[in-house]
């Protein structure tokens, strides 16, 4: 099962091929007339075969593609989910059954092994390096269709394992510099610029989202995919953050625009097959697209790295009691120079 | 009885009726040992609650021992969260002595670091893992990281030989996590995989002992 989860690519498998068979445990018709995220999805949404649909309706299958739509949508996944259901249901019933249940989707994104990490690593940092940018597709076992190839054996597939840890290692590392730098280290800077980033991050894969589906082309990629490729970003964030505690700050700044630049070539190269591929009428507009991503790989490099606080290390007294925020006291003013009118409560 | 201070609901008429003295001989099935109101045959205490503490200890020195290189399956059999309580309150005392408050946060950092690393395991491998052993294996291996927060306190871990302990302790941890994780998912390939989430984990924590 493992690496079977795969998105499916409609250009292949449906309009160019006069062969492509719906699978018979597909989800069947109510669920897409009832649905009203159906006709949202453009022509990337399969069409159900007609009459009796096959296998049991899971009652949780249901809740579980409504919650979901935009990646539920693909055919793969709702298989996936009918297949999920079926099975595991039967086998636990547990607490992992329905956490197979809910999430297999993302087993995907998270199917990596050591040697895809390293050479993600190296190419996220350095593209120059990747020869093929095509992701593999490969024949799916199960169902005999064409589907994308998982991480472990395509490394051009995207998964969500580098950007996970590339968040988590900003955090801390925003903390660490809080600490060394400006000695300001208190644990509600982990919370704060864990939100920021988060933020960040699902902000612009939203807005790509919408952009991919404004300049209407055939391949819209799930969202997952997008948001794991502007997760890739935290990677040159912590290697920018990295040689700026190490050197200084004139050091960190050429060092985030030429990280940022190298982001900007790795994600136009991954997108450009099925953004420029057939577009003639909309082909500047594409451009203009892809443009405005690396510039925008720049505003986001510098924005997280300025995150961290870099002013100078402030003097260390000793052990002292970390406080939580006080604010100011008011003025005292000439009539009550103790301030008893104004600071009746000081902690 | 009425009087002013109380309005009584003493009703004589009806105390023989309504109040019935409880049983006085005890149930004929168990002996009750009368000293101690136990009954004879319950297991002790600790065997009931489930705290074994051979068991703790023996993770505890697995733990320990920096040199480790495999783990047995029968160390992580059963899930044991006393221990991790234990280590946590501990980290907050310690923490406490050296000036700072932070339990809330030990608190919301373990459950946050317990909930993320769960999903994780259970989505990198194939086997799944429940959300007890994961904090039992998790609370274990924070043990280096309180014997960092008491070298915090009369050593100040704010300079470079400090920063160099800290990561030694972090990737001590870590290493024994991983380890303990390997064992209990029958994972191969996927050792840094594993360890390095679990070495952000410490890491939030020594942020805590450290600054």
């Amino acid at each position: 099962m493992q690496g079977n989860w795969t998105p499916d690519d409609p250009q292949y498998a449906q309009h160019g091929n006069p062969s492509y068979q719906e699978p018979e445990y597909y989800y069947d018709n109510s669920q897409t007339v009832n649905n009203p995220y159906a006709q949202s999805a453009g022509d990337f949404s399969p069409q159900p075969p007609m009459g009796q649909h096959q296998g049991t309706q899971d009652p949780n299958e249901q809740l579980f593609s409504e919650t979901f739509d935009s990646y539920t949508q693909d055919p793969v996944t709702g298989m996936a989910v009918k297949y999920g259901a079926q099975m595991m249901g039967e086998k636990f019933g547990d607490v992992h059954g329905r956490f197979n249940l809910y999430l297999s989707f993302l087993k995907y994104y998270f199917d990596v092994d050591t040697a895809y990490v390293a050479k993600k690593l190296s190419i996220i940092l350095a593209p120059f390096s990747n020869k093929s940018w095509k992701r593999m597709r490969v024949q799916d076992d199960t169902t005999g269709e064409l589907a994308f190839a998982s991480p472990r054996d395509d490394v051009n597939a995207p998964d969500l394992y580098i950007p996970l840890m590339a968040f988590v290692t900003l955090v801390v590392l925003v903390g660490f510099s809080m600490g060394v730098l400006s000695d300001k280290f208190h644990p509600e800077v982990l919370g704060t610029t864990a939100s920021s980033a988060i933020i960040c991050i699902v902000i612009e894969s939203v807005l790509l989202k919408l952009g991919f589906y404004l300049i209407s082309t055939d391949f819209v990629p799930p969202f997952l995919d997008i948001l794991a490729y502007c997760g890739y970003i935290f990677v040159s964030v912590v290697v920018n953050l990295s040689v700026g505690m190490v050197f200084n700050s004139l050091v960190y700044h050429i060092c985030t625009i030429f990280s940022s630049f190298m982001i900007g070539i790795f994600l136009v190269r991954s997108m450009r097959d099925f953004l420029l591929a057939p577009g003639d009428m909309g082909n500047k507009r594409r451009q203009i697209f892809l443009v405005v991503i690396v510039v925008a790989q720049i505003f986001l490099a510098w924005f997280m790295g300025s995150l961290a606080d870099w002013s100078t290390h402030a003097d260390f007294d000793g052990m002292r009691m970390r406080e939580a925020y006080i604010p100011p006291l008011d003025p005292i003013t000439a009539d009550d120079p103790e301030g008893i009118l104004t600071n009746t409560a000081v902690l | 009885m009425e009087n002013d201070f109380f309005t009584s609901t003493f009703d004589q008429d009806q105390d023989q009726t309504q109040f019935q003295a409880p049983p006085v001989q005890p149930s004929m099935d168990r002996k009750v040992n009368i000293w101690t109101g136990r009954f004879e045959d319950e297991s002790p205490l600790l065997e009931e609650l489930g705290i074994s503490f051979s068991n703790i200890t023996q993770r505890t020195v697995l733990v320990l021992n920096p040199i480790q290189k495999e783990a047995t399956l029968d160390v992580i059999q059963d899930v044991d969260l006393t221990g991790p309580v234990i280590f946590c309150l501990v980290f907050g005392v310690f923490l406490l002595m050296a000036g700072k408050v932070h339990f809330g946060y030990i608190y919301g950092m373990g459950v946050i670091a317990c909930c993320a690393m769960w999903m994780l395991l259970n989505l990198m491998s194939r086997t799944g893992i429940d959300m007890g052993r994961t904090a039992s294996i998790l609370g274990y291996c924070l043990l280096p990281i309180v014997l960092l927060a008491g070298l915090g306190i009369v050593f100040p871990l704010n300079n470079t030989i400090g920063y160099i302990i800290t990561f030694g302790v972090v990737l001590w941890c870590s290493k024994a996590a991983s380890l303990m994780f390997i064992t209990a998912l029958q994972l191969r390939d996927q050792t840094i995989l594993i360890m390095y989430p679990a070495g952000l984990i410490y890491a939030c924590f020594a942020l805590l002992a450290l600054f």
